[in-house]
């Protein structure tokens, strides 16, 4: 009945805006802007919502949501243009895609790969779509029988997995990253006894810093940076005719896209990891999976079509998390949530109380953004293609503008300004050095909910940790945080080796 | 990212860094209430403040020892001993670049914003980082990193050490005109240097264009549309709102 019901709120959700003429422009337009920038090498869907969000700010929640999942559906999508083009991966998230998209276009067949981009592309943002419909419910649900323990583990498990699985280096170095978001979440008045930590006396510091300069400058400034440092060689887009919408050939992937989406809501919906993995392992699941997989890498079509799927999907993944549990599952999901905050809207088990019909808007939005991206990609390609001329020395220092009136606008102060690139320069210290991003950022949000929850939990308990053994999810959570901690200690990494060959020596001997 | 040998002689350093951090954390932590009385609420250990910053603290500053025990044991220490006694002050081109967005960013964020018209702050700013970058002409890069130096070092003099406030008071709009004549300058010196430098012509124009345009659409966007209070509305901005409330 329940299910009944929420379907029916998302067709009328979904009725209401395709009826709604400046609706349909609004989610028309910020699908191209998004597009563009994900075209555009050296931006980001992140960025993309980072900077419409500060626009976003007179607007009523649901026309902001309206332009911000646009933008970021649109961005997520359009990477694969430089990746198929020119060999440069717009975004993160589409440098699987230019491994065969690339050697596709130089074969002639750019048009091609750019109609299967755009299809695989559509049906994986739908299919996480249709995620979100059917599993945050469920979710909000039984995160309502959650405890301040299951929180306080929840955050926690956010950072320690996003630390894990994100970092480029050493895996402590992801961890680290994490405990200094948490850290910058600590400062200001504690929520419990509104006692002053780490203020140093500044009256600006006591209210806690404002979620949405950090988030700009920690995506926004080392982006700059990293594009201003090198010299721009500009590079020849591959020409192409028309984009064919190819759905023979989808049809005969079919394998490759279930798997792949499945494998993007998966990635999704872990914290903090973002489209870019989600990419690489459905790349890799591809391979495997393939009769031919020496066709990886010289433009094989079932590559393109397994990293847009599921670089996609992780839209719909990402929000599962966010709209159930107030976790964001993706860089960008982090800066949605920033917005959501911005409009005075909570996401997490609550939500579907405070705002009944809220999960089933985001899903129908989804789907008209799935079907606007497929209708713009299919019009305008040729004339999203011209971006690629842009060089980054003419558009970052106009990001940089954009950043800093949107770091200020939020709330008309100064020292947000400051903030933003205090933060974005310590982003771009740590970025060089090897340390991920998303982790701090993750640690940023997640902070005031672990450091309420960790003494709640305690509080109720009289300080015994019992309960984190003696509650299922808890003691899920704690497992899972511990052998994702454990595991990465040599020691357990040698026994874990020496075990496998004692099996399978055992094996051999067996069978002989 | 830097290379894997640069990144191990950044881990030693950073290594030091995280685990003084970690513990000034953990003292910081020590200094607030644990389980005595503040502001007439009891505590008990596990409900104070400094429970999760004594966490945090303890855990950055293992990690911190870790890493720093890693980049010992791969290197990273003797390459950091090396390089300091082969270091010699160079500039690269990376670095110029790297020092030409930070002194951009700073300058911009730090000195004109907060006390510049934000119009001609926002022009400023365009006109001198889109030429430079734009030209890839390290020489222009060099010239123009002084000019805006300059620029900003002179700004920071006045504001900060009065003086605008009384040639404001004397003359309405003083350190608008100085920061329109900076503005101008730079644009000058750009086209001087775009004659040299190959296609330096078009590249001025489209630099020239998009540091009027962008503030032009951003400015009253932000002032009459988003109703967003600019951190100085100088007299460009003023000129606008009285166009705006006139045609209104």
């Amino acid at each position: 009945m329940a299910a009944l019901r929420s379907l029916q709120t998302f067709g009328l959700s979904f009725l209401g805006l395709i009826t709604d003429p400046a609706s349909l422009l609004l989610v028309f337009g910020a699908v191209v802007i998004g597009i563009v920038f994900g075209a555009t090498p050296g931006l980001t869907a992140t960025l993309g919502v980072a900077l419409l969000t500060t626009l976003t700010y007179g607007m009523d929640h649901g026309t902001a949501l309206e332009a911000l999942l646009a933008i970021y559906v649109g961005g997520v999508y359009g990477g694969s243009y430089a990746s198929i083009l020119i060999n440069i991966p717009g975004t993160p998230a589409a440098a699987a895609t230019a491994l065969d998209g690339y050697p596709l276009a130089k074969r002639g067949e750019g048009g091609r790969a750019l109609g299967l981009t755009t299809t695989a592309s559509a049906i994986g943002t739908i299919i996480g779509m249709m995620f979100v419909v059917a599993l945050s419910p469920l979710i909000s649900e039984l995160a309502l029988q959650f405890t301040s323990f299951e929180f306080f583990l929840l955050a926690l498990f956010g950072i320690i997995v996003s630390g894990t699985l994100t970092s480029p280096d050493k895996v402590y170095k992801g961890w680290i990253a994490g405990f200094l978001g948490l850290f910058l979440a600590m400062i200001g008045r504690d929520s419990l006894q509104s006692y002053p930590r780490f203020t140093f006396g500044f009256s600006e510091l006591a209210g806690g810093l404002n979620v949405l300069p950090v988030l700009i400058g920690a995506f926004g400034i080392p982006q700059i940076i990293s594009a201003l440092q090198t010299r721009f060689i500009p590079q020849r887009a591959t020409k192409f005719n028309r984009i064919l919408p190819e759905l023979g050939m989808i049809v005969r992937n079919i394998r490759h896209i279930i798997r792949s989406a499945l494998i993007g809501v998966g990635i999704g919906a872990v914290p903090g990891i973002g489209e870019d993995i989600a990419g690489w392992v459905s790349y890799g699941a591809a391979k495997n999976s393939s009769d031919h997989p020496e066709r990886f890498g010289n433009g094989a079509y079932e590559a393109v079509i397994a990293t847009e799927t599921a670089n996609n999907a992780c839209i719909g993944g990402a929000m599962i998390p966010l709209l159930s549990l107030g976790v964001p599952g993706s860089p960008p999901a982090a800066m949605l949530l920033g917005a959501l905050m911005l409009h005075g809207i909570a996401p997490g088990p609550m939500l579907r109380i405070d705002h009944p019909g809220f999960i089933e808007e985001v899903s129908a939005i989804l789907l008209l953004a799935s079907i606007a991206m497929w209708v713009a990609g299919m019009l305008l390609a040729k004339q999203v293609v011209r971006v690629l001329r842009v060089t980054p020395a003419v558009f970052m220092p106009i990001v940089a503008v954009l950043s800093v009136i949107g770091s200020y606008a939020l709330g008309g102060n100064l020292f947000n300004l400051y903030l933003m690139v205090v933060i974005g320069m310590l982003a771009y210290i740590l970025t060089e050095t090897g340390y991920p991003i998303a982790p701090l950022v993750i640690g940023v949000i997640l902070g005031p909910m672990a450091d309420q929850n960790l003494r709640r939990a305690l509080m109720v308990s009289s300080g015994s940790l019992a309960p984190v053994f003696t509650r299922p999810v808890s003691l899920i959570l704690f497992s899972v945080i511990m052998i994702t901690v454990i595991g990465q200690f040599p020691c357990y990494k040698n026994a874990l080796k020496a075990l496998r060959a004692r099996i399978v020596r055992r094996r051999s001997r067996s069978s002989v | 990212m830097m290379e894997q040998e640069h990144l191990r002689r950044a881990d030693f350093v950073m290594g030091i860094g995280f685990v003084l951090f970690g513990l000034w954390i953990v003292l910081q932590a020590s200094d607030m209430p644990k389980a005595a009385d503040y502001g007439d609420v009891s505590n008990v250990w596990y409900v104070s403040p400094a429970l999760l910053p004594f966490i945090i603290g303890g855990c950055v500053t293992v990690l911190g020892a870790v890493l720093l025990v890693q980049a010992v044991i791969s290197g990273g220490a003797r390459d950091v001993t090396a390089a300091l006694k082969r270091f010699r002050f160079r500039i690269t081109e990376r670095g110029l670049r790297f020092g030409t967005i930070v002194t951009a960013l700073t300058g911009y964020v730090y000195v004109l914003v907060p006390h510049v018209d934000f119009f001609l702050a926002t022009v400023l700013f365009l006109a001198f980082a889109i030429q430079a970058f734009s030209f890839e002409d390290e020489r222009y890069l060099r010239t123009s990193l002084v000019m805006f130096s300059i620029v900003c070092a002179l700004f920071a003099g006045l504001f900060f050490g009065g003086s605008a406030a009384v040639l404001n008071a004397a003359f309405a709009y003083t350190t608008d005109v100085i920061a329109l004549t900076a503005a101008v300058i730079v644009l000058l010196l750009g086209r001087r240097a775009a004659g040299r430098i190959a296609h330096g012509v078009r590249t001025f124009r489209v630099a020239a264009v998009l540091a009027v345009v962008v503030p032009l659409v951003v400015t009253p966007l932000f002032r009459f549309v988003l109703l967003v209070r600019l951190p100085n509305e100088g007299g460009i901005v003023d000129l606008m709102g009285l166009i705006y409330f006139r045609l209104r």
